[in-house]
């Protein structure tokens, strides 16, 4: 093949620039790149397909949170319903915009949807708003929530929280009411707007205001998502302009999928760009010239295009594990091109013509690398056996990229080198001009070029001796010194054999995701601000009832927040019942109590003392009970300076001195909105279905109205450990239908170990059949197998060390480091079976073309740590660590073992 | 042949003769372990479901064989000051508050309830007298910690927030080094309380490390021990409402 190529050069360029051109056009026009996790899931799974049939069932049930934040409360609400408004407009999109709970639905029946202790408490607390009684059954309250444990307070954080942010606003609007013109009106403002907060998902300290976004394509639905999310952004760009100190961001999983998509696309290019710079640089620098690296880093290029095409052809995507598969490739697939080149300068530098070092270059190392390659390419193929669609791809995309990149390195170089490279200088026609110019563009930048050479030619000129001599001379060594070689390895394995269950494994998916990204961001902030997780569990139901019975089992649960679904809107006929009795009590109280202008100064003023120090108790105990939200919520509160300390100051300060008229008509008007406020809430009335609003019944029920849709949120982040969630596992032990992203994690880990653990044992194992089909030795084939193995165990065993834990997109690339690594060992095995046991020959040679490549296969792998996305810094720290590992073991293990056998089968000489 | 048989038969009747029943074994842990009274600072080590993790110093003081319990936080100083008194077996727990300098009595349905954001509940801290509040059952012997234990299922004669509790406890020393508890409906514990580095103070066997898990939550509390002093007198009026406020 190489003959060919060397004597018909131009038939083999022409014959392949048609080809990269046609694979060319089928990248353009048929390869999508869909960096999405989710598609990296098993659809065999079961909590898989149920996760299909509810997005088929409801579009998607995985929210977009739109979070808006502004200092000021009120002015917060009219934007969140101002973006609201404009929302609802891309019905192309989105399903729902839910900014705020229905209005009339909340005051005809909020308190039927209370739980009924919180009613049995309600009804001596909810019945007089008169600011004396009111305070102190909220003080009464409080002491009996946290004293007589009636309700344990980690259970209803937010809602505590919540219920301590509108007294505080109370005692502001009481504080204000002093300098109010008209205090009646100010009192109606104020009780009017303070239920209405009560709609509006604000956060702890009230500065944040989240907004719900239900697309109509589901998270897997990539293009989808690439449309909307533009102009989603751009829609907001626009509102956000018009309110000056106002931040709005997203997150939810749509949102994260557009930005991982994005981040990928540039890292993409730079990390191949990168990668590819620093390998012809290396090339440049070590073979002194950079016509041959230029012609050789040209053809890898197309080799990586045919690959591409290839896919283009038959996947028709790159995934999140395949969309590096360039990257990947320029470190794997330079090897062959570092052999043959080191071959062909050796045949140049005895004589020869381009032609004929081409074909020297072939005799000498040509089986090497086709075993390599073809060892290497098994390796990749087994994994396309794979149940999961992801080490399928993986597979099939490395193992083809791997093949195109050798039958290039076979095909194209050499008639690239005999086209390009003359023996005899002799003017070049014009035409090979333009094509040279126009390949060394598209190629790199020549500046570059230029500068190498002149860097290369400056090391070259000081370099005192030749890397083949520091090879030669460890070659030399490993002959003098076996023992005590292996002995420092089998050390240095057993070590790194301990050191190996110092891994940790990090399941939680948004840290493999580029930290710097607002939607990742903002996805911890909400967990921290809102003391619930911003992504759930979901499920379906058949009925109702079921919804009611199931919720009603998790709200048991200490790890869950709370149960959205029809059964949050329509409680059990059971439930209904219980409570009835104490909606008619509150309304009999409300209806007893009439708005008075009467205050009691002092009074007052204790009672104001009293909540302040039962809120300073409950900061206290909220730190000794591990309730972050509302430790922090209080100690903000409490701090000095605070709204809450002033208002609280300057009221006690009034009430002790000024007029308190203004007061009095304050609470009077405060008291009368309540009163009919809370009295329609009250409305002893049970809930059916017809009572709920539309867009209620459209979330949460099928078209046809066969399904009932159910999420489950935690108190903490979903995220973390996810894969050994006792959230996750609680939820599933009373719904076991119960899916969501956390869940499709969890089988991505559980398959995804399964799965490369077959990967891994299969490829071995096709590995040991190839190698003792070309060694026919069994010896031969156990030792080249030696690297890989201990290689393995270093790779595990150095990574703690890095203090990096393990995390997904580790666990998934693992299996390559089967195929990567075994290259070197035969190599070394195929040059000591031809030169027999001369190991400073072997490894002055091979030895040095094994580090050009190990170092350049590096560069690739470890060009992805500077990525944006932490995943793809995890695999590049993982293949980085793995492919030195099996480089030293090879060039340190392989020569002595060969000379130790080779010693005992002469007998000791 | 003769031999072997009255060999074995020794070793059986030997056996029989020194075979405890779970109730004389349950009676050699609480002697072993209990004292009248007792002073202790610790630092307690709580890792929530939410795996945030918050360090305590904590200093207590017990007398009556922990009938009469006072537990005063040193740190963070957020808390510092603030106190639990239990009386009558955790019957009556108190709380001080430093911020605010009150005492307040909490409800005697809290029992139950967990104590602060430990994993231990008022219950737990004041567990004692297995002879008369529980029905002790041998189950087979195992293997807990590296040491061979005793296996013994404690079953709660009055209302209890569990279903049962099985206690490993050792051979040798008769340390129980660790309890497992169930609730009920549950073949699972939900929670397990494991005691390490048990070391000899004043003759008594004192665990250095007491860890609960929670297992529904994944939450736990550690609690290791830093000082412990024992039968040293205590006077009644430490364990008053007034002695909470100093």
């Amino acid at each position: 093949m190489a003959r060919f190529s060397a004597t018909h050069p131009w038939w083999v360029i022409i014959s392949s620039l048609l080809i990269t051109v046609f694979f060319g056009f089928m990248i353009e026009t048929r390869l999508k790149i869909e960096p999405n996790w989710i598609d990296l899931v098993p659809r065999y799974d079961k909590s898989v397909q149920e996760f299909t049939t509810i997005t088929s069932n409801f579009g998607s049930a995985t929210p977009i949170i739109l979070a808006i934040e502004n200092d000021d409360k009120q002015k917060l609400k009219a934007i969140a319903l101002e973006v609201a408004h404009d929302l609802e407009r891309m019905t192309n999109f989105f399903r729902r915009v839910e900014v705020s709970v229905d209005k009339d639905f909340f005051y005809n029946h909020a308190f039927m949807l209370e739980k009924t202790s919180q009613l049995k408490q309600a009804k001596d607390t909810m019945n007089n708003f008169d600011l004396l009684p009111y305070l102190r059954n909220m003080n009464d309250s409080f002491e009996k929530t946290y004293i007589g444990g009636e309700s344990d307070l980690g259970d209803d954080e937010l809602q505590v929280v919540r219920g301590i942010n509108s007294l505080v606003d109370l005692l502001g609007s009481m504080n204000h009411s002093f300098e109010q013109d008209d205090p009646g009106q100010w009192g109606r403002s104020q009780a009017d707007q303070g239920v209405e907060d009560m709609l509006y998902q604000f956060s702890a300290d009230q500065k944040m205001v989240l907004i719900t976004i239900l697309p109509l394509s589901p998270v897997s639905d990539l293009d989808v998502i690439m449309e909307f999310v533009p102009e989603l952004n751009k829609e907001i760009d626009t509102i956000k302009a018009k309110y000056p100190g106002t931040r709005m961001r997203m997150t939810g999983m749509h949102i994260v999928s557009h930005d991982e998509m994005a981040s990928m696309e540039g890292d993409t290019m730079v990390l191949t760009l990168i990668a590819f710079i620093i390998i012809l640089l290396t090339f440049v620098v070590v073979f002194k010239m950079w016509g041959a690296p230029l012609l050789a880093m040209l053809s890898l290029m197309l080799g990586i295009i045919w690959d591409l095409g290839i896919t283009a052809l038959t996947i028709g995507r790159l995934n999140l594990m395949t969309s590096m598969t360039a990257v990947i490739l320029i470190g794997l697939g330079v090897d062959y091109f570092v052999h043959i080149i080191s071959g062909y300068t050796e045949g140049k530098k005895e004589g020869l013509s381009t032609p004929e070092a081409c074909v020297y270059s072939m005799d000498k190392v040509g089986t090497g690398v086709f075993i390599g390659g073809l060892t290497t390419a098994i390796a990749f193929f087994i994994l396309g056996f794979s149940k999961m669609q992801m080490f399928k791809e993986l597979g099939i995309v490395l193992g083809t990229g791997i093949v195109a990149t050798m039958l290039v390195s076979f095909l194209l170089l050499p008639a690239f080198l005999s086209a390009f490279l003359k023996d005899k200088k002799k003017e070049r026609p014009q035409w090979l001009k333009i094509v040279l110019t126009i390949l060394a563009v598209i190629t790199i930048i020549p500046g570059i070029l230029i500068l190498t050479q002149k860097i290369a030619e400056k090391i070259s000129h000081h370099r005192q001796g030749d890397a083949s001599e520091v090879f030669s001379r460890w070659g030399k060594t490993t002959t003098r010194k076996p023992v005590f070689i292996l002995i420092t390895i089998a050390v240095v394995s057993v070590v790194f054999g301990v050191t190996m269950f110092f891994n940790k494994m990090d399941s939680n998916l948004m840290n493999i995701e580029d930290q710097s990204l607002d939607s990742i961001v903002l996805q911890r902030e909400v967990v921290k601000r809102y003391g619930l997780s911003d992504t759930a569990l979901i499920y379906t139901t058949s009925n109702i009832q079921q919804s009611q019975a199931i919720a009603e089992q998790l709200e048991d649960n200490k790890l869950v927040r709370m149960v959205n679904s029809l059964a949050s809107y329509i409680p059990s006929g059971k439930n209904q019942q219980q409570r009835l009795p104490y909606l008619r009590q509150i309304q009999a109280g409300l209806r007893a109590y009439t708005p008075s202008t009467r205050i009691d100064p002092t009074a007052l003023s204790n009672e104001i003392d009293r909540l302040d120090m039962n809120l300073r108790e409950l900061s206290q105990m909220a730190t000794l009970g591990g309730q972050k939200l509302l430790e922090q919520r209080l100690e903000s509160l409490l701090s000095n300076g605070s709204s809450y300390s002033q208002s609280r100051d300057a009221l006690i300060r009034k009430l002790a001195s000024e007029n308190t008229d203004s007061l009095g008509r304050f609470q009077q008007a405060y008291g009368q909105v309540m009163k009919k406020t809370y009295l329609g809430m009250a409305t002893p009335q049970l809930i059916t279905r017809q009572d709920l609003p539309a867009s209620v019944l459209d979330t949460y029920i099928n078209k046809q109205g066969t399904r009932y849709l159910n999420y489950v949120y935690s108190k903490t982040d979903l995220w973390e450990n996810t894969a050994d969630s006792p959230f996750i596992l609680g939820v599933r032990e009373i719904a076991p239908q119960a899916t969501g992203m956390p869940v499709l994690v969890q089988v991505l880990l559980r398959e995804g170990g399964r799965e490369g653990r077959k990967a891994i044992g299969w490829s071995l194992l096709a590995i040991v059949i190839l190698l003792l089909i070309d060694f026919k030795n069994v010896k031969h084939t156990l030792i080249a197998i030696i690297p890989l193995v201990l290689g393995f165990i270093w790779m595990l065993g150095i990574l703690p060390l890095t203090t990096r834990p393990m995390d997904i997109m580790m666990m998934m690339i693992i299996p390559l480091i089967i195929g990567i690594g075994i290259d070197d060992g035969v190599h070394i095995l195929h040059r000591y079976r031809k030169e027999g046991d001369n190991m400073p020959r072997i490894l002055g040679t091979t030895g040095n073309a094994l580090f050009l490549t190990t170092f350049t296969t590096m560069i690739g792998f470890g060009s992805l740590m500077f990525a944006k996305m932490e995943g793809l810094r995890s695999m590049g720290i993982i293949l980085f660590i793995g492919i030195g590992a099996c480089y030293i073991i090879t060039v340190s293990v392989l020569p002595t073992l060969l000379h130790l056998m080779d010693k005992k089968k002469n007998g000791g000489h | 042949m003769k031999k072997t048989f009255i060999v074995l038969l020794l070793v059986g009747f030997s056996c029989l003769a020194f075979g405890l029943s779970a109730q004389e074994i349950v009676d050699k842990m609480e002697k072993s372990m209990q004292v009248e009274q007792s002073i202790m600072e610790y630092e307690q080590v709580v890792i929530t479901a939410g795996g945030v993790k918050t360090s305590y110093t904590v200093e207590a003081y017990s007398k009556n064989a922990n009938e009469k319990q006072l537990t005063r936080y040193l740190a963070p100083s957020k808390v510092k000051g603030t106190a639990f008194l239990m009386l009558n077996n955790g019957d009556d727990i108190w709380a001080y508050f430093s911020s605010t300098g009150r005492v307040r009595l909490i409800a005697k349905h809290t029992r139950n309830q967990k104590m602060m954001v430990s994993e231990f509940t008022y219950e737990d801290m004041s567990m004692r007298d297995y002879k008369d509040k529980y029905t002790a059952t041998l189950l087979a012997d195992k293997k807990v910690q590296r040491k061979d234990c005793y296996q013994v299922k404690l079953i709660p004669l009055a209302s209890s927030s569990y279903s049962h509790i099985i206690v490993f406890i050792d051979k040798q020393d008769f340390v129980g080094y660790r309890i497992d508890f169930y609730q009920k409906g549950s073949p699972k514990a939900f929670k397990t309380l494991l005691q390490a580095k048990v070391k000899k103070v004043q003759g008594i066997m004192t665990p250095h490390l007491i860890v609960m898990k929670n297992h529904q939550t994944g939450a736990q509390t550690a609690m290791k021990i830093t000082k412990v002093e024992y039968n040293k007198k205590l006077p009644d009026s430490m364990f008053t409402t007034t002695f909470l406020k100093k």
